[in-house]
């Protein structure tokens, strides 16, 4: 069966769009009730995963009342981003789009477009992606050490809402990295309130935001049904509670945080703020989720685990640390989709797609793909060892949880130094347990989280 | 420590002017005043059909400033400005250059090479390799993109 899906992308001769496979549609409902059939939203990337499977890597599939084509091909997704032009252009959920447009809000940088992106994504880059970045990991280590003193005072019993606690341990951490490691500790005590405020409201966005997919935003809007009062309700309360916190912050920031270095890169105040807030909505989940599945990961193998802790201790830099990551963002994406406007007409596994086209990477599958991750489903950070047979460097074409080129992640670094200097405290000072006996599976709310919060206990060394 | 002042001056004059001082620096060093240019290396780029181009770039710079500086045309060249998230600088190097490079590639740029086309065992990102006095002459060939194998 997978020799006969990669010959697809192998053959020389070139075919129309229209023969690209296509799932069977329904008159009317389109694609909406096979979806529901087979859970809904929540169930999107086991879905196309299937479709992948049966249909091959690459096929047409309507979202809402677009056509995307689908692909799972590893080489065909570095040929989309290497043609992706100079502005590339991503899909934004249209209930979002809506929202800005109904109340007049401009926002970041995910929203942004054409040389007005490009000019800002240039700015943010010298600051967080470029030079010295020692200050975000100096602003990582004050907040992880508040949340490991949390987990102490928690120890040697189960763990109580540990998905709150990494939601708020994820805005600690943007809390820091905006005023600077100095100052994080007297701020973080007079915001707390706000920020625990936040992180509940951030949580409902996501859920609101979800239901609403099935539904076009614009007709929800027009009809003021119950799901679009709920989704407008919570996306005002947290535009307010972060512009709020911004606001209350303002007086603690440093030389050695990201307000004051945005300030020295003459960003002006409503550019910078707009920025800013969406790089707290954008943050607070996606870390969160992905913190837990990296502590349910290794409470689940705790031969990972162990190995992990003797490694640290012979070298507190091991690339082990970084590999344990690699391996939880393969099998568990938060994005598990990553999209693209096609800027010219491309040929991708044979077919031709013509300019214009919506794209749709299915980063889940090709995550799991065998032919790149021999026992796909094991979760086993050494595969990624470079000085091992098994670490073939094809690999990380199959797996990009952060996207690649000029418009991937922005929060990259942010995310992968406050993920691995967690993980490293946390193991250090704790075995960590697991009480679920079930295997938890992915949800998608937006964003893949865990669908039962791993329920942990944390027993100190 | 003089330019050093002379830099402290420009940002607090960029300040109170609300100019970007990125921009008047790189206006002052390519306005060719022999007083602020730092050393100049000679390097060549050879292109995948084999057209040379020869030009100059300033020590310190790295090899896709120096690209960018003088406006080299290298289609898609360094799309990611330097932020270690591509491999559209993706050079490869004469062995004995390649050993001699000051800094062995860090994790970070080997993910990205894995992702670059055509890599070769001598292969390195532009936007790491800094220039220096030894570079003098330095011949890096440009591999084809994936744009003039469709062309």
């Amino acid at each position: 069966m997978y020799n006969m899906y990669r010959l697809v992308c192998r053959r020389s001769s070139t075919f129309g769009f229209g023969d690209v496979p296509a799932s069977r549609r329904l008159p009317l409902l389109g694609d909406a009730l096979p979806l529901l059939l087979a859970g809904g939203p929540a169930a999107l990337h086991r879905y196309m995963d299937a479709r992948h499977r049966r249909l091959g890597p690459i096929f047409r599939h309507a979202v809402g009342p677009v056509e995307a084509v689908f692909i799972a091909d590893p080489d065909q997704m570095r040929l989309v981003f290497a043609k992706e032009g100079k502005h590339p252009q991503h899909i934004k959920p249209e209930s979002w789009l809506v929202y800005n447009e109904k109340h007049n809000y401009t926002r970041g940088l995910f929203f942004m477009d054409g040389e007005e992106w490009l000019h800002h994504r240039k700015t943010m880059n010298t600051i967080l992606l470029k030079g010295d970045l020692s200050w975000l990991e100096r602003s990582c280590d004050e907040s992880t050490t508040a949340f490991t003193d949390r987990i102490r005072l928690q120890a040697d019993r189960e763990f109580p809402d540990i998905e709150s606690e990494l939601y708020k341990w994820s805005l600690d951490v943007i809390l820091s990295i905006l005023v600077g490691a100095g100052s994080y500790t007297r701020c973080s005590r007079s915001v707390n309130e706000s920020i625990k405020r936040l992180s509940s409201i951030v949580h409902t966005i996501f859920e609101t935001t979800c239901k609403l997919q099935l539904i076009p935003a614009k007709l929800a809007m027009k009809y003021n049904i119950k799901r679009w009062r709920n989704f407008e309700e919570s996306v005002t309360e947290s535009l307010r509670l972060a512009n709020e916190l911004l606001e209350a912050i303002r007086e603690y920031q440093t030389d050695d945080g990201l307000l004051h270095k945005m300030n020295q890169a003459n960003i002006d105040r409503a550019n910078s703020i707009r920025i800013i807030v969406d790089l707290i909505l954008s943050a607070g989940d996606t870390t969160a989720y992905t913190m837990a599945w990296l502590l349910y990961s290794i409470a689940k193998h705790r031969n990972v685990q162990n190995e992990l802790r003797e490694s640290l201790e012979l070298d507190p830099q091991t690339p082990y640390l970084r590999n344990c990551l690699r391996e939880t963002l393969r099998l568990h994406p938060v994005a598990p989709f990553l999209t693209r406007i096609l800027p010219e007409e491309l040929i991708l596994c044979g077919y031709r797609i013509p300019a214009g086209t919506l794209l749709v990477m299915s980063i889940y599958t090709s995550g799991r793909d065998p032919e790149y991750f021999p026992e796909p489903l094991e979760f086993d950070p050494k595969r990624w060892c470079r000085s091992t047979a098994g670490g073939r460097s094809s690999s990380r074409l199959a797996s990009l949880p952060f996207g690649i080129g000029a418009r991937s992640c922005i929060g990259r670094r942010i995310a992968e130094t406050q993920l691995q200097m967690t993980l490293a405290k946390i193991v250090r000072n704790f075995d960590v347990s697991i009480l679920n006996a079930d295997r938890i599976e992915d949800v998608l709310m937006m964003v893949s989280k865990p669908s039962v919060p791993p329920r942990l206990v944390f027993n100190k060394l | 420590m003089a330019l050093n002042n002379l830099l402290k001056t420009s940002v607090t004059l960029s300040k109170v002017l609300k100019v970007n001082f990125i921009q008047n620096a790189a206006r002052i060093f390519s306005a060719g005043q022999p007083a602020l240019n730092k050393k100049e290396v000679t390097i060549t780029f050879v292109k995948s059909n084999g057209d040379r181009i020869k030009t100059t770039g300033k020590i310190g710079d790295s090899l896709l400033d120096v690209v960018v500086n003088n406006n080299i045309d290298l289609d898609g060249f360094g799309a990611c400005e330097g932020t270690l998230t591509c491999s559209t600088c993706h050079l490869i190097f004469k062995p004995e250059d390649f050993e001699a490079l000051p800094c062995k590639a860090c994790d970070e740029e080997l993910d990205m090479l894995d992702l670059a086309y055509d890599l070769s065992d001598t292969s390195r990102l532009g936007c790491q390799i800094i220039l220096n006095e030894k570079m003098d002459g330095l011949e890096v060939k440009v591999p084809a993109t994936i744009n003039d194998a469709r062309s």
